[in-house]
């Protein structure tokens, strides 16, 4: 049915290969789906569904129940039922109902800052603390997300013995107690900064002689932190100073995301990537390199992204030194001198394939070399965790001190970070004497080591112990084999402090009552230790601790309880600060010679053979937080798939495999193998696949069930550490084929226009946008028939600097726990019903092999000339007199008319009543500002009219005006890169009247004269303009 | 001839009977689209019987010493046991009703009123705002200084809502305050803008 067109041109930026295929866009079935709001149509969907979820409704039932509900609505009485209202006894004097509290907190293990939102008395929504360095009021999806796990209906809500049997805290005590006096203790626990809690266990390991304590966790930067142990002595992971860096090279590095303190890095990253139209001509950036493997976040924001295979890494960053070295531009160690020669530019380039061959090793080599003490070279995390990972950070370490970065943009000596715990070597040995059986109780805090590490047969070795004990939160891998579950606090519920950096003393408070009978790990060591389990232990303990380390420490000139509550109120204490500099440089460490020694010669990776990387992704992470609802539906910021984890390969790879999205591989390694269905992910090289951990668990809660597939078992345990990547696999196709529910296609548009992105070069020369892109992108002036609206007051817009938006997805977390957006469940989003508000459409520019990748938040763009508006028959959605889009859900009945009229498809339908899903405490997350939306309801953004709301009656109760700044929407609030502005627009001194009037603006299909309210500011890229359209995916 | 009677006869019967159990179906279920809207008169029986008469009207308690969060958030509230416990830990103790609230106080359980006063969910009222602005309780809640059980005074529906923020129904001190320089100020008082309650 297809006839190629002559004239087709392809498109500059594409959602998937296809789209750079003539005989796609002619196909008419493509045109047809692309031309509808949704792919599948009603009945076909509940049919689909019918077939894919065991458990749902069949239709046949479905349409009875709507039959019998309409009818029994019918006969309903219409007086409204008795409602009763309880006051308190006695009220809190710090609670007012109906205004909301914050808390200054911490979130223990990232040792993030948070403000934590409070409505009489329960936690509803988590904000970064402004106050902390480390998040500066901003949070990731992770952690915001976090709230949901307080309120999770699977938590474990009191102590069990084996096989469940129900116990008292007492009993538990009395029983585990007289097991501890007996025997020899060994305690496994995640990395834990806390100093007080540190303090804590060394008490309890010296009340039982012969107990030891392992902290691991093979998914944390171990690596680096052995890396500069070798290098310079001391295990930590550095600080970069990214605000501060003209030339970034990361080598599978994920610091825009995965990476610990990601907040600050991203705002620090950003601070080189800001742009003013007005000095165009003199405008500089920053220049990143990623080479990686996996296609991640920070690679996507890269200037320049290499795709390498798994353990190519050492390969990279020794070609960039025998580059340097051999050019005379630094003085490699001597004692690389054996191995350096084989890894000549041109050696290593043809070995890999590289994109741009030894010229492009040579331009990094140039750059890094003219930016001496202002470059970072980083390399790390799960996605590089490879066998030889050591070395290659005894690469970098000496890449970066002969180019004096070391002490400059790179400080491990004031600002490092402490908590990367224990080697492989110790948590070998654990395992050793559990087998050896020399073990006597043994006690698992925060870690999942069963299900982490399969290669140690962790669960066999755990059998040996004669009593273990996990301490969780809720049901794991681990805590199913174990003689005793004891149930611990949600970090909200909990006291508690993290050290995040040497100075810096980050204050953890409960701020919601403990809502099962659990109790804090701490209570619980405090209770085995000291022998009394009274309510404020722990508490007191910490406050004693705080009093030592950090009130005498600094020689506090206040008084102690002043110290205290301030320390609260802030919720951190800055060590730094109170030095009198708060942000002191780093002293040079000198790269140790005798590292060298680690490094390997070079040698070739068997050709043909494939490499695997295990990865983490933005909202899942290593799998401990699986079971939270909002972050197994958020969108992958690169894949944009929810729910699953599936294997990705290159286009190359895929045609040689002859499989396409969502078919089924095995992937096998060694004796272990695994189905994983495919996502065909441009940018990876064809010789790489590479997969998420944290999915696939064996027990889980209600959500967590049949998500993804677990890849542990590919996990290789090589000399004493867990290798995550460059692990040789076979792939074989199944035939299979499962369906994964990715939304970039859901609301794809008829190939319009719609973002734009140029290159530094570009931008100095011509800032406009107009001018360098499709007129159709940016008109200045549409002719119109429609009088213009009129604004008197405020009139609000926005403005997103696609420049600084990493993609995160950040914003989608916060919107949704600020706006009640339900969950809609994995075959709802396979039908393009997923609700959020504001979604991150991915774009991909150039070749399929190594693309571009452009990200661009897409929410209601509040038109002023708004279609939708004009076809509601019920008139449910209209235009306010400060420019808002509104819809009044009291009026909507469903037609779904504006829905389909939206050129932007932001509006989202309610075909059911998801909140009933929302179960017993899970209520407790809504925020009662906004009105929850029953089935048959269209909702959409509403540039969070609530908080519009708020800071107008703020205005008001202050007797002023609304000023810039103080009125943020949940997605601008939470986005660390300060990518989204928002504002009043007819106020020309406001941030967001500024970034419309810059060159770079244009809207959204302007050419429709829909006149949105939200303006988009041009991609801007450090690199050589290489795309005239069209034409380079060919090269 | 019998038969076939009985048979007319019974169909006739079973369209009437059709007829009017389809238009009571049908109003009834207008009357639920469309239903009053409004409990205008709705005064139910409280756990205590607490009378605004005595304590509003003879002693002239200030609402706000009860309702303390009207001028601070989007609810008056009720008052807290503990608020009744100021005056009645020493006034009237003797009273069967206030020993039952003193017990609630002793054992820390809270009364349950029944809500009178209740918009939807989909509506937002800040009393904050309409207290700043100087509107009195009574324009909206009616004289509760001589309700001996409180009843719903407005109808509470939005077209009540709006009469007022169009400025028909308004205050005169309000119009006054919002166009100082009129003599004979119309409105509006207030937007009108449907997301100023709905969100």
């Amino acid at each position: 049915m297809t006839t190629p067109n002559q004239n087709f041109e392809t498109p500059r930026h594409w959602i998937g290969p296809d789209e750079l295929d003539s005989s796609y866009w002619s196909d008419p079935a493509v045109r047809e789906k692309r031309s509808q709001e949704f792919h599948d149509k009603p009945i076909e969907t509940l049919e689909m569904i019918e077939r894919l979820d065991e458990k749902g409704l069949a239709r046949r039932d479905f349409l009875s129940i709507m039959g019998a509900s309409m009818a029994m609505a019918s006969f309903a009485c219409a007086r409204r039922p008795v409602h009763k209202i309880i006051p308190y006894v006695v009220q809190p004097e710090e609670i007012i109902p109906g205004v909301a509290n914050y808390y200054a907190s911490t979130e223990p293990e990232s040792g993030y800052g948070i403000l934590v939102k409070t409505r009489e008395g329960r936690p509803i929504k988590l904000e970064g603390n402004p106050d902390h360095p480390l998040t500066q009021g901003k949070l990731n999806a992770r952690i915001q997300a976090s709230l949901l796990d307080l309120y999770d209906p699977d938590r474990l809500t009191g102590p069990m013995g084996k096989g469940g049997k129900v116990l008292t805290w007492e009993e538990a005590d009395r029983e585990i107690g007289a097991k501890l006096k007996s025997g020899k203790v060994r305690v496994l626990s995640k990395p834990i900064s806390g100093e007080s809690t540190r303090k804590l266990m060394k008490e309890f390991l010296a009340k039982y002689p012969g107990a030891a304590w392992v902290e691991y966790d093979g998914t944390c930067l171990e690596e680096v932190a052995a890396g500069q142990a070798a290098s310079y002595g001391t295990a930590c992971v550095p600080h970069y100073r990214f605000g501060e860096a003209d030339v970034v090279v990361s080598i599978g590095a994920d610091f825009l995301e995965t990476w610990p303190n990601s907040i600050e890095y991203t705002i620090e990253f950003m601070k080189r990537r800001r742009l003013n139209s007005q000095k165009s001509a003199s405008a500089t950036m920053s220049k990143l390199y990623c080479f990686e493997s996996n296609m991640s976040l920070t690679g996507a924001n890269a200037d320049e992204r290499l795709p390498i295979r798994p353990g190519d890494e050492l390969k990279i960053v020794m070609a960039l030194m025998h580059e340097l070295s051999s050019s005379g531009k630094i003085q490699a160690p001597s004692a690389f001198a054996g191995v350096l020669s084989g890894y000549s530019a041109k050696a290593v380039a043809e070995e890999i394939g590289l994109h741009g061959g030894a010229k492009k090793i040579q331009e990094v080599a140039a750059k890094l070399a003219s930016a001496k003490g202002r470059g970072i070279v980083i390399a790390g995390g799960s996605s590089a965790k490879t066998a030889d990972a050591v070395a290659v950070q005894v690469a970098v370490n000496a890449l970066n001190s002969a180019l004096d970065n070391e002490g400059s943009t790179i400080d491990g000596t004031t600002q490092a970070c402490f908590a990367t715990g224990d080697t492989g070597s110790a948590m070998e040995k654990l395992v050793a004497d559990l087998n050896a059986g020399q073990v006597d109780v043994l006690i698992v805090y925060r870690a999942n080591p069963v299900y982490q590490l399969p290669a140690l047969k962790f669960a066999d070795a755990m059998a040996k112990a004669k009593t273990s004990v996990v301490i969780a939160e809720r049901a794991d891998e681990t805590s199913v084999l174990a003689d005793y579950v004891l149930a611990d606090h949600h970090y909200l519920e909990n006291w508690g402090d993290a050290r995040p950096r040497k100075d810096l003393w980050s204050l953890q408070q409960p701020v919601i009552a403990p809502i099962h009978s659990t109790r804090s790990f701490q209570d619980t060591i405090l209770a085995w230790t000291k022998g009394n389990a009274s309510g404020d232990g722990w508490h007191q303990y910490l406050k004693n601790s705080w009093k030592d380390s950090v009130y005498s420490a600094y020689g506090i000139s206040s008084g102690f309880d002043a110290f205290w509550e301030g320390s609260l109120r802030d919720g951190v204490f800055n060590g730094y600060a109170a030095r009198g500099n708060p942000n002191p440089k780093g002293s040079k460490r000198s790269f140790k010679g005798d590292a060298a020694g680690k490094i390997p010669k070079f040698t070739a990776a068997a050709k043909d053979q494939v490499f695997l990387s295990l990865y983490q992704t933005v909202a899942m992470g290593d799998g401990t937080q699986a079971n939270n609802p909002w972050l197994q539906e958020m969108p992958d910021p690169i894949s944009t798939i929810t729910w699953d984890n599936y294997l990705n390969v290159g286009p190359g790879l895929a045609k040689s495999l002859n499989v396409k999205t969502n078919d089924v591989v095995e992937v096998k390694a060694g004796d272990f193998k695994v189905d994983l269905p495919v996502n065909v992910q441009p940018g990876m090289h064809d010789r790489a696949v590479s997969a998420a951990i944290g999915y696939g668990h064996s027990v889980t809660g209600r959500v967590s069930k049949n998500c993804g597939w677990n890849v542990m078992g590919l996990v290789q345990w090589i000399g004493g550490r867990a290798a995550y990547a460059g692990v040789p696999v076979s792939l074989r196709r199944t035939g299979k084929s499962f369906r994964l529910a990715q939304t970039q296609w859901h609301h794809a548009s008829e190939n319009r226009p719609i973002i734009n992105d140029i290159t530094l070069a570009e931008f100095k020369k011509d800032p406009t946008t107009a001018n360098h892109v499709d007129p159709h992108l940016r008109m200045k002036e549409v002719p119109t028939m429609w009088k213009r609206h009129e604004y008197k007051g405020n009139r609000w817009a926005m403005a997103v600097d696609l420049s600084a938006c990493t993609g995160c997805g950040a914003c989608v977390i916060g919107c949704q726990a600020e706006n009640n957006i339900p969950v809609v469940g994995r075959d709802n989003v396979r039908v393009s019903r997923e609700m959020h508000w504001i979604r991150i459409d991915r774009y991909y520019a150039g070749s399929p092999e190594n693309p571009d990748v452009v990200f661009q938040p897409m929410m209601c763009q509040h038109c002023e000339n708004a279609p939708c508006e004009t076809v509601c028959p019920v008139i449910a959605t209209v235009h306010g007199e400060d420019g808002l889009n509104q819809q009044i859900y009291n009026r909507c009945v469903g037609t779904r008319y504006c829905q389909n009229n939206c050129p932007y498809k932001v509006r989202r339908f309610n075909f059911f009543d998801h909140w009933k899903q929302y179960s017993g405490t899970m209520n407790m997350a809504w925020n009662p500002d906004v009105t929850v939306r029953s089935r048959g309801i269209m909702e959409k953004c509403t540039f969070c009219v609530q908080r519009i709301q708020e800071g107008r009656h703020k205005a008001k109760d202050q007797g002023s005006k609304v000023t810039d700044g103080m009125i943020q929407t949940a997605c601008q609030q939470t986005c660390a890169a300060d990518a989204i502005v928002f504002g009043d627009i007819n106020d020309p001194n406001s941030r967001v009247s500024k970034m419309a009037e810059d060159g770079r603006a244009f809207r959204v299909l302007e050419i429709l004269n829909t006149r949105p309210s939200v303006h988009y500011l041009s991609k801007v890229r450090n690199k050589e303009p290489n795309h005239t359209k069209g034409s380079d995916h060919h090269v | 001839m019998n038969s076939t009677g009985n048979g007319n006869g019974g169909k006739s019967q079973r369209i009437v009977l059709g007829a009017i159990g389809g238009t009571l179906f049908l109003l009834l279920g207008l009357y639920y689209v469309f239903p009053t809207a409004s409990n205008q008169g709705y005064a139910p029986e409280q756990p205590i019987p607490f009378s605004h008469k005595i304590h509003a009207g003879q002693y002239k308690i200030d609402c706000k010493y009860c309702h303390s969060s009207a001028e601070k958030s989007y609810h008056a509230t009720i008052p807290a046991v503990s608020t009744c416990m100021n005056c009645h830990s020493v006034v009237k103790t003797d009273s069967p009703h206030i020993q039952k609230i003193k017990k609630a106080y002793d054992e820390g359980k809270a009364i349950e009123w029944v809500r009178i006063h209740e918009l939807p969910d989909h509506a937002h009222f800040p009393h904050k705002r309409h207290v700043a602005k100087g509107i009195s309780c009574q324009t909206c809640h009616g004289p509760v200084e001589t309700m001996d059980v409180v009843y719903q005074y407005a109808p509470l529906n939005m077209g009540w809502c709006l009469n007022c923020h169009k400025g028909d129904s308004a205050p005169k001190h309000v119009l006054k305050s919002t166009y100082p320089d009129d003599k004979n100020p119309k409105g509006p008082v207030a937007s009108v803008s449907c997301s100023v309650c709905h969100y």
